[in-house]
Parts: structure tokens; C-alpha cells; sequence
């Protein structure tokens, strides 16, 4: 994709209005983007928590691991996801059904002598979203632009704040998708370099074929919803700076080893003034052994370690944020028309 | 390559646009700093090292328009909020520290528009940046109009980011008028810009003005210090053959080829001096060569410049209204010297002395002495300016003034007051020739240059300048009647403002940090006034009442030698005697 083609154009919003006009829809939009007021879903309860070592205290990681560090990171991914509520149309039977403008984006960087560059291109979609059962006329949202993705929600529930809850759902699986075809150019790319690939978010979901053992999720959430987290007794919000904790193995009994993944939270950095949950990350990767999740581990915490540096502060959530994810961060929102444009614009109608 | 091709593709005037070096930048605005009609920003492009301030840049904008502007401004932005962030980014401080990731920094241009190929004044947002090519500079500049009509005037040259030598024209019309005229250069001393400078233009003024027959031109210029303008007929030893494999010597004839100006000293150049008796080539010049003719003025030449050579305190309103009544005597004995003047007065004085009276003419004696003093002094004070002993008076001929003619009048020799009076009476001279119908002339336009002009038009009211009205009356009027002042000075600051507003060329050479801060140069950016603080030699910033942003201009070493460079030859010295006593001529 060339850049030209990354930044939007600037008739995409009126493409946009129009599939909304053409189902007989009304502009409606809200002030919030739709991931701000609904918590996208996950299944992490379905995982259990099983530690695969003993938590060494007494133990620091801002020193070079004596055994050496075998692997180096290289590349970072980023992905966006931005769902506004543009408005709605109304069934035959009377029903409000909302519709959806998305975008979605993802991004790898690559780092060479410490500098960044785009690995590949961005990708970059811009997706309506509506439930096409309650047309009456399927083939009035076909003549849409070839820029826009117009996406069958495939929602029959006629329950209005349903149907905004799973849009943003389905939109988070476009979004997956869109990762994953990215993941897997960039695996079969640089398989020759087997640089390791930072990924911002948890990778616990996506199933461990689609993705490459090179790559690292990098969760900032600290809470730990899994059967056994209890009884493991993962002491993450006692941890010290430059410290870990012990790893554990997170696996569903439903999917035959499909997602299992090895994690484990590190102590960034810490601060008197603020919380235990201050700087504190958990990496996410894909081991064929317990032994071999521990031996990552420890190289791979002091090399996350390091990059603390340098800081992103004052950004939003810079105690957990590395600098490379932020560029990605500041990629992604360079490409796309802010929230604020796209709500003025259906705002005016 | 296919996006440059695209972009020459879609330029409706590709001619503006130096395509070939490929694009530098990429406009854009943002919320902080939203582009307006009259500035635009843009990112240079990785890598992209060629940018300087002062560059004339061309943005191509989506609808093939063109909009050429000058970098007013280059900042580097770093992804860093604060300088804290960096600090602790060092393990708190420490320099050593090599983050596994480099802090993304990038360059921004802020361009002042100068002129765009749309009709409409708007401000720009998005478009691709490339250097201006010299077509392109000279129609945004509006240069091409008046050059194809011959009334360029070369300058110098303005050396863009692509390696590019664009010659920069100053309308004629502009610089000696009548549209507008009259030029100020200001800068600190000890860089020979100023001089330099001067002795450029000129050569480019005559070399153009007097080939196309456009005008006929001669110049006066006044020495007040040293011996920077004395040699101007000397060839400057820079450009000997020797010295032509040195690269700033070669960039310098480059100049000179691209600006179509002769590489030749002046001439038609004749040098003047106050009278010395001590010295048998009878100037007070530092050239001793023997090309330098005297002057010296007889009491009626002068008589009423006189009470303008001294200080406010000696010559007060008693005194003035006393030398009423001498000057009503000089016209009526009448005394034809100042020999005969002065032996007049001290009769008078003895005869007041022994008659003991109080009264000289209704004057109190006392101030009659005080005049007396004054006017005795006087010869000694202005030696050389004075007919006195017997010397008989040689005037200026500047009835000798023609076209291509320069006269270089050195009064370095002479303190303030009577630099000044020179100046004075010279400049009123010519300026009734020129405004003098039935006076047969060969000229039409007449370049005045003087060096620390804030002597003669000084800003404070509370300093005399006995001049000053009468200059600020040439800079107000000169330009319709073919008197042009080019005027030099350290501190523009210092020069009364009508002076420099009047002036359609202004020229800022190194200037000081303190001076910066005055009033003058508000206009500027801070950083264009930064750069004047270290602007090279040879390198100036110039306003021409044509062009709408000032632009950086170099221009070359001139064709003749400067004087403060120059030794003459032994050979070449008239051998200094000294001699007391002068004669007059016989009748």
C-alpha cells in the first residue's frame, strides 16, 4: 500500500453517508466511540493458571542474563480499532437497528540500529456495519465505494444496545483478521533474521497456528481472571522494579492445546506515590515446553526491561507503555480521520 | 521516481519547480500551528540535508498550483515531552546510556509565502515541497517582469538548497527611480560587507545602466575613514590568475559570469582631497600615488556654511547674530578672503581694546571676542579647507560629472562637523544641477554613498546635525529628480526613520544581538535574526521594495581592490616633502 493510499480520502466519509442514506437510515451519532462504552469480550475465565517454576524473590533482571540473550527484538505491531455510532434506520416492524462506522488499522514496525521504519505496509479498512436481516433491500448497500467494506453483522437480535455491544465485537474480529493475515507476511518474511515481534495487547486468543512462536504479547492488564490464579498464588502486585514472577502456563481444556500460552508479569518501573499496578506488564508467548517458557523468560525480561527506555511519559499509560509501541500508536492515528471529524461530519446531517 | 513523475505531472507550471532534485518536504498544518495566507509549514523528508534557512522552496499542491516561498524558520522535533522524560529515559542522567530505541526526531520548515500561481490569497494545507528553480524564484520575486525590460539591476546571487545560482535583480526603477529609490545597508564594521557591497552595485549599475542606454548615471562617493573607497580604478589582486583555484574565488567568478557583470576596476574614477601645504601632492589622502586632486575653498565659497562647523555651545545665538553683521560686512567691503576677513576683524578688535568700548555693532564686545575666537580658530581647525597664507581656492569641478563619471571625495582627514559640511555642500551642488533645467549636464541620475550616515541623520533630536533636514528632504524627494542616497551605517537603529523608510532597498549585513532587538527588525523571525548574527561575509539579507520577503543574497568580491587591503607600491609614492609656505597663483 502506498502512503497515498493510507491517508484517507477525503470522499470516504461522504461514501460512508451514503450507504447510510441508501437503507433509509438516519444520522444519529454519539459523542463516545463505541469501545469506550462497551468493554469488548474475552474468555480468559476459560483459561486455567498453572505455575511452571518457583517465584524467585530475592531476584533482579536489570543485569545481562549470564547465559547470554539468544534472541532480539526487532519488530512491533500495533493494531486500532474505532467504531462511532452514525446512526440507524427503522424496520418495517418498527425496530431501531444502529449502524456503524469502523475503522480498523494495523501496523508493524521495524527497528534497525535503534531506528524504526514501516516492515511491509499498514493496513487500513474502513468497515460499515449493519445487520442486513432487517433490509428490505439487500442490493441498496451494494453500489457502496470500493473503499468502504460493507459487513453483514449477521445480528438478528432486535435489541438495540445488543447490536451496538456486538458490533464492536465483530469489528474486533475483522480487526484479528487483519492482524493475523499481517502476522503471518511478516513470519514468512523474516524467518531468516528470527527477530522476535513485539505485539501490543494479549495474545492469549489467537490460536497459537496463526501466530508465531517469535511473537510476544505484551498485556498491561493485571487482573487475573483464571481457574487457579487463586490457588497459584502470583504475588505480580508485590513484584519490585526489575523484578518478575514466576511463569505460568494458561490453557482451555476445550481447545487441545490450540491457544496455550506462557506468561508472566514484569515490574517495570515503580513509583512511591503510585499503585502496585504501576509499570507493570505481562508478556504472552507461545513455548513447546515448560523449560523452554522459563528459558524465555529470563532472557526476554531483562530485554523488555530495557526497553523502558526511553520513557514515554507524559503519555496516556506511559508507566506500561514502551516507545516503539507508542510510534506505532502515533502511525495508526496519523492515517485516519479523528473521532472528532467523523462525529462532526454525521453530526451535521 | 513514479511519485516525482507524478507530481511534474500534475504542476501546471513545472517550470517553477526543480523536479529533478525530487521532493525535500510535505506541507502540512496543524491544530498548534495551522498554516495561513501568508506562511506555510512542512516536514523535511528523512535524510533530506540540503534545507538552510533562506531557501526559496515550491509547493506543489494537489490542484497543480504553485506556491513558492522562503525558509523563515527550521526547527528539529523530538518525540519528547519534556526534558525530564529524556533524563530519566538515561538511568537519571546518565549520558552513556544507549536506549535500545532512538527518540524519533524530525525537521520543520516554517516558509513565508512570497507568491503563488492562484489567484486567490488562501492558505495551503497539504502539497509536495521541492526547490524553487531560478525560473521560479524570478517570478515570484516578480523579478522576470522588470529584468525582460531591462531594468534588472544584478545584486548578487542567491544560492538555493539544490546547489542552484539564482541571480537576484534589483528594479532600476526601485533603486535610483523615480518609482522609489535610495538604499540602506547597515552591519557591523571590521567585515568589509559594507564597502564591499557598495563597490559591487555600483559596478553592476554602471555595467548595466550605461550599456542599455537606459540611463546616464554618475556617482559621488565620500570617504570618511580610512582608505576604503580610494582605490576604486586598482584591480582587485583576488582575481589574479593565481588565485583562481581557490573555490571561493571560483564561486566569486561563477557570480560574476551568471550576473553578466565586467570583472574590470571602475573607471572614469577621479579622487579628491582637502588641500595639505606639508605635502607636495597637496592632499589629505592616504593615497599618495599622485591621482589625487585637491580642494580648497576661498571665504566666499564657504561663508555661509561656516557657523555649521562648530558646536551649539561656541557658536550660540549671540555669536550667530554677530556673524550677521561680519557677513554683512564681508558682502559689502568686500573682504575676498579669509586672510582679509581676519585681518579686518582683529583691526576691529584692537580698535574696540583701545577705545574702550563695550559695544561692537550693538554687540556686547565680549561676544564680538568670542565670534573673533571662533572664526581665528576656524583655519586651523579646518585646515585644508580654507584658503589661507595665500593658497589659491580649487573647487569640485562637478560640473565635470558625466555619465559613467565617479567622483570619490576623501574627507577622512576632517573631523564630523566639517565631513558634514562637505557632504553638504557637494550634494546641494549637484542636486541643483540636476533640478537646474538650463544647466547643461551629461547625467540624469546621480548615486550619493556615505559611510556612517548616523553621523548625518543621527535618530536622537537631542544630537546636531546641521544636515539632517536637508537629507531627509533628498530621501523624501531625491527619487523624482534622480538623487540617489546610498547610505551605510553600523546601527539602523541609530538612523532617523525617514531616512530608512524611504529607502526601497535595505540591506542587513552581521548585526549585533543588541541592535536586533530594536524596533527595526520586529519584522523579522527570531530566527532570520539570529541568523544575522552570524550571517558569513559576502552574505546579506536583502529588502527590495518589489520583492515580498527579504531574501539572503551573496554576492562576490568586487572588481577593485579594497582599500584597507591595499599597500601601494613604493615606486608608486609621491615622495613626501614637506613645504610651509603656499603661494598664490599669479593673476
Amino acid at each position: 500500500m502506498k502512503p497515498e493510499q493510507v491517508v484517507i480520502e477525503r470522499n470516504t466519509l461522504q461514501h460512508v453517508m451514503d450507504v447510510l442514506m441508501n437503507v433509509g437510515g438516519h444520522t444519529s451519532p454519539i459523542p463516545q466511540l463505541e469501545e469506550d462504552i462497551y468493554r469488548l469480550r474475552d474468555n480468559e475465565r476459560e483459561y486455567t493458571l498453572r505455575n511452571v517454576e518457583d517465584h524467585d524473590k530475592e531476584r533482579f533482571y536489570n543485569a545481562q542474563p549470564t547465559q547470554g540473550i539468544p534472541g532480539r527484538i526487532s519488530y512491533f505491531l500495533d493494531t486500532n480499532q474505532r467504531t462511532q455510532l452514525i446512526g440507524h434506520f427503522i424496520t418495517p416492524l418498527g425496530f431501531q437497528v444502529p449502524i456503524h462506522y469502523c475503522i480498523i488499522s494495523s501496523i508493524i514496525l521495524e527497528r534497525q540500529e535503534r531506528k524504526f521504519k514501516v516492515w511491509g505496509a499498514p493496513r487500513l479498512k474502513h468497515l460499515v456495519l449493519l445487520p442486513s436481516a432487517f433490509l428490505e433491500d439487500r442490493s441498496s448497500v451494494d453500489s457502496a465505494h470500493r473503499e468502504i467494506e460493507v459487513v453483514d453483522t449477521e445480528i438478528s437480535t432486535s435489541d438495540y444496545t445488543q447490536i451496538r455491544v456486538q458490533s464492536i465485537q465483530i469489528a474486533h474480529r475483522e480487526l484479528t483478521k487483519m492482524k493475523i493475515e499481517l502476522l503471518s507476511e511478516w513470519f514468512e518474511a523474516t524467518k531468516g533474521d528470527g527477530d522476535y515481534l513485539i505485539h501490543n495487547g494479549s495474545t492469549l486468543e489467537d490460536e497459537n497456528g496463526k501466530l508465531s512462536p517469535r511473537v510476544i504479547g505484551l498485556s498491561k492488564t493485571v487482573y487475573l481472571p483464571f481457574k487457579g490464579a487463586k490457588e497459584a498464588g502470583v504475588k505480580h502486585l508485590e513484584l519490585s522494579s526489575f523484578q518478575r514472577t514466576s511463569v505460568f502456563k494458561l490453557f482451555r481444556d476445550d481447545d487441545d492445546g490450540a491457544t496455550t500460552k506462557y506468561a508472566w508479569f514484569i515490574k517495570l518501573r515503580e513509583h512511591t506515590r503510585h499503585g502496585p499496578e504501576f509499570g507493570l506488564i505481562k508478556p504472552v508467548i507461545i513455548a513447546g515446553s515448560d523449560g523452554e517458557a522459563v528459558e524465555k523468560a529470563e532472557w526476554m525480561t531483562f530485554v523488555l526491561l530495557k526497553e523502558r527506555q526511553p520513557a514515554t511519559f507524559p503519555a496516556k499509560g506511559w508507566d506500561k507503555l514502551i516507545f516503539p509501541i507508542k510510534l506505532c500508536r502515533t502511525y495508526l492515528d496519523g492515517i485516519v480521520p479523528t473521532h472528532e471529524t467523523i462525529r462532526s461530519f454525521f453530526d451535521r446531517a | 521516481m513514479g511519485k516525482k513523475f507524478e507530481w511534474k505531472d500534475r504542476c501546471k507550471f513545472p517550470d517553477y519547480v526543480n523536479f529533478d532534485f525530487g521532493p525535500i518536504g510535505k506541507a502540512m498544518s496543524t491544530k498548534i500551528n495551522p498554516n495561513t495566507a501568508s506562511e506555510f509549514h512542512f516536514w523535511l523528508g528523512e535524510g533530506e540535508e540540503s534545507v538552510e534557512l533562506g531557501n526559496i522552496v515550491a509547493c506543489v499542491t494537489e490542484n497543480g498550483h504553485v506556491t513558492l516561498g522562503s525558509v523563515v524558520e527550521l526547527r528539529a522535533i523530538m518525540d519528547i515531552d519534556n526534558y525530564l522524560t529524556d533524563y530519566i529515559s538515561h538511568d537519571f542522567g546518565d549520558p552513556n546510556v544507549e536506549p535500545p530505541s532512538d527518540i524519533a526526531e524530525m525537521h520543520i520548515a516554517k516558509v513565508l509565502v512570497i507568491r503563488n500561481t492562484e489567484d486567490r490569497v488562501k492558505p495551503l494545507a497539504r502539497g509536495q515541497v521541492f526547490f524553487a528553480t531560478p525560473v521560479g524564484v524570478g517570478w515570484g520575486l516578480g523579478m522576470s517582469d522588470y529584468v525582460s525590460e531591462g531594468r534588472g539591476v544584478p545584486i548578487g546571487i542567491m544560492e538555493n538548497g539544490d546547489g542552484s545560482f539564482i541571480p537576484i535583480f534589483l528594479d532600476d526603477t526601485f533603486l535610483l527611480g523615480p518609482e522609489g529609490s535610495h538604499m540602506n545597508m547597515s552591519g557591523i564594521s571590521g567585515l568589509a560587507t559594507k564597502t564591499s557591497l557598495v563597490e559591487f552595485l555600483l559596478k553592476s549599475i554602471l555595467d548595466k545602466m550605461i550599456k542599455s542606454e537606459q540611463r546616464r548615471i554618475c556617482a559621488v562617493f565620500f570617504n570618511v575613514k580610512g582608505k576604503d573607497m580610494l582605490y576604486l580604478d586598482k584591480p582587485n589582486p583576488v582575481y589574479e590568475p593565481e588565485n583562481r583555484d581557490d573555490p571561493y574565488i571560483q564561486k566569486c567568478l561563477r557570480m560574476y559570469d551568471e550576473l553578466e557583470v565586467e570583472l574590470k576596476p571602475f573607471e572614469n574614477v577621479r579622487v579628491f582631497a582637502p588641500y595639505d601645504r606639508r605635502y607636495e601632492g597637496h592632499t589629505k589622502s592616504f593615497r599618495r600615488d599622485g591621482k589625487v586632486e585637491y580642494f580648497i575653498w576661498e571665504l566666499g565659497q564657504i561663508v555661509k556654511d561656516i557657523p555649521e562647523l562648530f558646536d551649539p555651545e561656541v557658536w550660540d545665538e549671540p555669536v550667530e547674530a554677530c556673524w550677521i553683521d561680519i557677513v554683512e560686512q564681508i558682502e559689502r567691503q568686500p573682504l575676498r578672503t579669509y586672510d582679509e576677513l581676519m585681518d579686518w576683524l582683529n583691526e576691529e578688535r584692537r580698535t574696540i581694546a583701545n577705545a574702550r568700548i563695550t559695544h561692537w555693532r550693538g554687540h556686547i564686545k565680549e561676544v564680538f571676542y568670542k565670534a573673533l575666537k571662533n572664526l581665528d580658530s576656524l583655519a586651523g581647525l579646518y585646515e585644508g579647507l580654507i584658503c589661507t597664507g595665500g593658497i589659491d581656492p580649487v573647487d569640485i569641478p562637478l560640473g565635470d560629472l558625466h555619465n559613467g563619471s565617479i567622483f570619490v571625495i576623501d574627507i577622512q582627514s576632517m573631523n564630523d562637523r566639517g565631513q558634514m559640511m562637505v557632504f553638504n555642500k557637494i550634494l546641494k551642488k549637484v542636486y541643483n544641477i540636476l533640478v537646474d533645467k538650463n544647466e547643461k549636464k551629461d547625467f540624469d541620475t546621480a548615486i550619493f554613498f556615505i559611510d556612517e550616515l548616523n553621523k548625518f541623520v543621527p535618530r536622537d533630536p537631542n544630537v546636531r546635525a546641521p544636515i539632517k533636514q536637508s537629507l531627509i528632504e533628498i530621501a523624501a524627494r531625491g527619487r523624482s529628480l534622480g538623487v540617489s542616497l546610498f547610505g551605510v551605517e553600523q546601527f539602523m537603529s541609530q538612523i532617523d526613520r525617514q531616512v530608512v523608510d524611504n529607502s526601497s532597498t535595505i540591506i542587513y549585513g552581521r548585526t549585533g544581538p543588541a541592535e536586533l532587538m530594536t524596533v527595526e527588525y520586529a519584522w523579522l523571525t527570531e530566527e532570520v535574526r539570529n541568523r544575522l548574527t552570524t550571517i558569513p561575509r559576502g552574505t546579506f539579507l536583502l529588502k527590495h521594495a518589489k520583492f515580498i520577503q527579504p531574501i539572503f543574497v551573496k554576492f562576490p568580491y568586487p572588481t577593485c581592490v579594497p582599500g584597507d587591503q591595499y599597500d601601494e607600491p613604493e615606486e608608486a609614492v609621491v615622495e613626501r616633502k614637506v613645504g610651509v609656505f603656499g603661494f598664490r597663483k599669479s593673476e
